[in-house]
């Protein structure tokens, strides 16, 4: 069996883009998608939807979609009121949102709503734990980024770690 | 539907360049194509808006290599019930659509362009791609079904067959 098609390619233009974008840049897209799913992962873990959260901090739910988005470029100031509307600390969401826990723990001390308390079965606490595990011995996840990059760039490909 | 009633051969292939411990891509090539429909993408809409190429190139690789997917991260509900067709960006600053099937750690990456209607159904350069991405989708949908095509154990990857159509015998 033969087949007609031509030979697959990939336009050069993907390793001119690549070639293009800087450690840095990198790092930034980075950082702005880890906040972003930091966000989500404790919006999860404190039971607040979208909806919920715009409604909590006098916002439009669309941009709560933009922040979750990763690419949205963050104010401190925003960030601060996501993470008071959150109910957690700001370096919490920023540096890490999983391995300071009382956010849910507190909010059942004060409200006493038990749902609080069932975050062993929810999968973003699971992933959050696996998260924390597989990085507890890396200060910043970001700051390995720019060496992984490089490397990246060096071998003219990618390729899976 | 007699608007997604055509047919499109294609082939999935596994994308190096995005790919890595926290995602998995793929590219679609069209039958007979030598480029698949995200390297058109690239292709076409570069010249244009090469500051958004160069952040979707970053957010794809960091997607794949180190972040992960997040449900945030790509509009769903772009395509119709069930057929998991998304979006990355859908934003008024950000100008361009690339249309994904997002299978979870498993993420298609499609054809896409200059978003110029409220809606990407009544957009010119969207609608075509919109709606092949969603004929597509549902040939894999069907052939995840019928385990034709299939995940590997870990859920990252996809294995069997991965096209729909038989080549031709010479």
């Amino acid at each position: 069996m033969k087949s007609d098609s031509k030979p697959r390619k990939r336009t050069e233009r993907l390793k001119q883009i690549r070639e293009s974008i800087t450690p840095e840049y990198m790092a930034e897209v980075q950082d702005r998608l880890l906040i972003a799913k930091r966000i989500k992962e404790v919006m999860e873990i404190v039971c607040l939807n979208n909806n919920a959260l715009a409604s909590k901090m006098g916002v439009h739910a669309s941009q709560v979609s933009l922040w979750l988005s990763g690419q949205h470029n963050f104010t401190l100031s925003t960030l601060s009121n996501i993470a008071f509307a959150l109910g957690v600390s700001l370096p919490n969401i920023i540096v890490e949102a999983k391995r300071d826990q009382p956010a849910y723990v507190k909010k059942f001390e004060s409200t006493g709503d038990s749902r609080l308390l069932n975050f062993q079965t929810n999968e973003a606490y699971k992933e959050i734990t696996n998260f924390l595990a597989a990085n507890q011995h890396s200060p910043s996840v970001g700051a390995s980024l720019p060496t992984a990059f490089k490397s990246f760039q060096n071998e003219d490909g990618g390729q899976r770690q | 539907m007699q608007r997604f009633n055509f047919k499109v051969n294609f082939e999935l292939e596994k994308d190096k360049e995005f790919s890595g411990r926290k995602a998995t891509f793929y590219v679609v090539y069209r039958e007979g194509d030598e480029y698949s429909t995200f390297d058109h993408f690239i292709n076409e809409w570069q010249d244009r808006f090469p500051d958004e190429i160069k952040n979707i190139y970053a957010t794809l690789f960091q997607i794949g290599k180190m972040v992960g997917p997040a449900p945030g991260f790509f509009k769903s509900k772009e395509g119709r019930p069930g057929d998991r067709v998304e979006c990355l960006f859908d934003f008024p600053h950000i100008k361009l659509r690339l249309f994904c099937i997002n299978l979870r750690d498993v993420i298609i990456l499609g054809d896409g362009g200059e978003k110029t209607a409220d809606k990407w159904d009544d957009c010119p350069n969207l609608r075509p791609k919109g709606d092949e991405m969603v004929v597509i989708s549902r040939e894999i949908m069907a052939l995840l079904a019928t385990q034709e095509m299939r995940y590997s154990i870990r859920g990252t990857e996809l294995e069997g067959t991965l096209k729909n159509y038989e080549d031709e015998v010479r």
